[in-house]
């Protein structure tokens, strides 16, 4: 202000100038990544809601239609179904998956690494529970559909007729059941490394100390290894009930959502209607309620799990 | 003559099938109520020898009887032992006090016992205050207090500390050795402690057992080790500073061994030495810093030349140098000695080790 009078001096002006880049300095340095996401996400979230709100489809000619695409959804007779077989799907996805990467790390790294010493064959088996996840989600349902396809074309099938035996069709009867079992049997796999590190984080000094207290190895894995594996136990289910609730290609992939829509989940429903039969408005409309839901169910899980609370202020020993 | 609590027969440990031993033909026996030192540089098979002891390797060879019981395939938990880890090793995710608590669970023994037995052994070691913490929010001190409080409370018939203070800072070190000790002679439980201190080893134990690349090379009370080390290691490892060690040669003339050094000729009393022991006339003389006195003259001493002077403040440590042979005597700080005359010195003969250059072995009685 004490300038004002005389006009804005030229030292003060740099000194302007030499602020403003100080300033300007960390925004330039995110803004590669601020535009990116600009682009790539948040355009995309401000279309898909705008979108929600017309009659988008393969003419890509939108029309405002209000809220008649949300009304649609709730209107949908089978809407409670693919709801609830959305909910069978999720909940059981991960149950079985985080029970079963904590079955498999318990054998391969507690039971043979630790407890046996049998450390090549720990190894071994957890590459082989590996395979799962590291092939391509293409591939192993491919398999998947090999193998339990119907009569002439299902390597069990196959094997069946040969012994003079009834072929079984596993997709008209036990669809969900055999699309469980493959995303669960992938799931399992996939934490595998993160839940073996983790089991052995366990110092060696402690577990040999509850062994001269006088733990047997099931106590030991119970009482001190576990707990170890909160962590990842809650990380791995936060992912699987969210991973899961999106997922879609394994089912278009294993199912295509039948028969009968009997394997149809809310994300499956979406691409359905947004690709399938291209109604863009729609399957926006659809795609918002998802995100709703998914974000209620994961704050509902960070409470839950108590997220905040595992999260360990540093420390200082002296 | 009744059985010792701890008897170790020739025991030895293979980590690879018998090819190379980590420790071999460990002899020791350890009676009642004695608290024993394992001292040793690192991996010299003093932490394998306790890890014998507690159950969780099994010897390769030789035999381990509690008393006089054969202990080689007795689980850990039915040794009647207590340990303590170098890193504690509490368990993370229980309370101070179910970290105590739990070797009596593992005994399923009934509530209200459990309760009495950690109350009263949480009062003994003083962390009543800190029963309902977590490991992660106690300091180094406290969480070892902690882990003595856990293998105590089975009452166990031997108490195994495997470096217990290693990982606490200077001033802790001193408050926590006071403190095992004073506990130890007043439960009176049988202890062994490994370490790699020996001013630790020598202040906290009646016994050490010196050992050294996985061989035991020395077994007797602390003053016995300073004072007649068996030969050159435990002379070079006890003691700080460490003993001085001078090149010889010994000749017998008239009752008395004359000892011929780069810095002089020493007169040795002839009964001090067993000449039986005696393999060639090459010798080495082992005097500690303090066992010098200061003389006028070159006859019957050593000629030193000094390098430079530590004043210590209750004493002042010379460091001379004779010839290659480099040495440290310390004076009483009344002696101003200048650095740039020669320093005579004669040693005090009660006190001089004679080790055969040969064997290491000791000469001297």
């Amino acid at each position: 202000m004490k300038h004002s009078s005389k006009g804005i001096d030229k030292s003060v002006m740099s000194d302007r100038r030499a602020l403003l880049r100080k300033q300007a300095f960390p925004y330039a340095m995110m803004a590669p990544f601020l535009i990116l996401t600009f682009i790539f996400v948040v355009i995309p979230i401000g279309m898909m809601i705008y979108y929600s709100f017309t009659d988008m489809d393969f003419m890509m000619k939108p029309k405002f239609v209000g809220l008649a695409n949300y009304k649609r959804i709730f209107a949908y007779p089978a809407i409670g179904k693919i709801l609830q077989q959305t909910l069978i799907y999720v909940g059981v996805n991960v149950v079985f998956s985080v029970l079963g990467s904590i079955f498999i790390v318990i054998i391969t790294t507690y039971y043979l690494d630790i407890v046996y010493q049998r450390k090549n064959l720990g190894l071994l088996f957890r590459i082989i529970w590996l395979i799962p996840d590291l092939t391509p989600t293409i591939v192993f349902m491919f398999i998947w559909r090999f193998v339990f396809g119907p009569s002439e074309y299902g390597l069990i099938n196959k094997f069946l007729i040969f012994l003079h035996l009834e072929p079984i069709d596993f997709f008209t009867r036990n669809s969900m059941a055999l699309l469980l079992l493959s995303t669960c049997l992938r799931s399992a796999s996939g934490s595998i490394i993160l839940f073996s590190s983790a089991v052995s984080q366990a110092p060696e000094h402690v577990i040999q100390a509850a062994k001269v207290d006088g733990a047997s190895p099931l106590k030991i894995c119970f009482k001190i290894v576990l707990p170890y594996l909160k962590w990842p136990i809650t990380q791995k289910t936060l992912w699987t009930i969210l991973g899961s609730f999106c997922a879609y290609e394994s089912i278009k992939l294993l199912t295509e959502g039948g028969p009968m829509g009997s394997t149809t989940t809310y994300a499956y429903y979406i691409y359905e209607n947004a690709f399938k039969y291209q109604n863009y408005g729609y399957g926006s409309a659809l795609s918002v309620f998802l995100v709703a839901m998914s974000i209620t169910l994961g704050l509902i899980m960070l409470r839950v799990f108590q997220v905040d609370k595992q999260m360990r202020k540093p420390r200082m020993d002296i | 003559m009744s059985e010792p609590m701890i008897r170790l027969e020739n025991v030895g440990k293979s980590y690879d099938g018998g090819k190379t031993f980590a420790v071999r033909n460990i002899n020791l026996e350890i009676e009642k109520g004695d608290f024993v030192a394992l001292l040793g540089p690192s991996g010299c098979g003093k932490s394998t020898t306790l890890m014998m002891l507690c159950g969780l390797y099994r010897p390769t060879e030789g035999s381990i009887y509690f008393n006089g019981r054969y202990v080689n395939n007795v689980m850990p938990k039915d040794r009647k032992i207590g340990m303590v880890f170098q890193s504690y090793a509490l368990y993370p995710n229980m309370s101070i006090f179910e970290n105590i608590a739990f070797p009596l669970r593992q005994m399923h023994m009934k509530k209200a016992e459990i309760i009495e037995k950690v109350q009263h052994v949480a009062e003994i070691v003083k962390i009543t205050e800190y029963l309902k913490r977590m490991p992660a929010q106690l300091s180094g001190g406290q969480q070892q207090r902690v882990a003595m409080c856990r293998a105590l409370v089975k009452d166990p018939d031997i108490l195994l500390l495997d470096e217990p203070m290693s990982n606490l800072d200077a001033r802790l070190k001193l408050e926590i050795r006071d403190e095992i000790k004073k506990l130890q002679e007043r439960i009176g439980v049988t202890s062994i402690i490994v370490t790699h201190d020996q001013e630790e080893a020598m202040a906290i134990s009646s016994h050490i057992a010196v050992i050294d690349q996985g061989v035991l090379q020395q077994y007797a009370p602390p003053d016995e080790l300073y004072r007649h080390p068996k030969n050159l290691f435990v002379a070079s490892f006890i003691g700080n500073p460490p003993m001085n060690f001078i090149d010889g040669t010994l000749s017998c003339s008239g009752g008395v061994y004359e000892c011929v050094t780069e810095g002089g000729v020493l007169k040795i009393p002839g009964e001090k030495v067993d000449s039986s022991l005696l393999t060639g006339n090459h010798v080495v003389l082992g005097i500690r810093p303090h066992n010098f006195d200061l003389v006028g003259g070159p006859e019957d001493a050593l000629t030193l030349h000094t390098d430079y002077i530590e004043h210590l403040g209750k004493e002042n440590l010379y460091r001379c140098y004779m010839g290659d042979a480099k040495l440290r005597v310390i004076t009483p700080i009344s002696v101003d000695h200048p650095v740039s005359e020669a320093l005579y010195v004669c040693p005090d003969y009660d006190f001089v080790s004679v080790f055969d250059k040969e064997t290491g072995n000791i000469i001297t009685k």
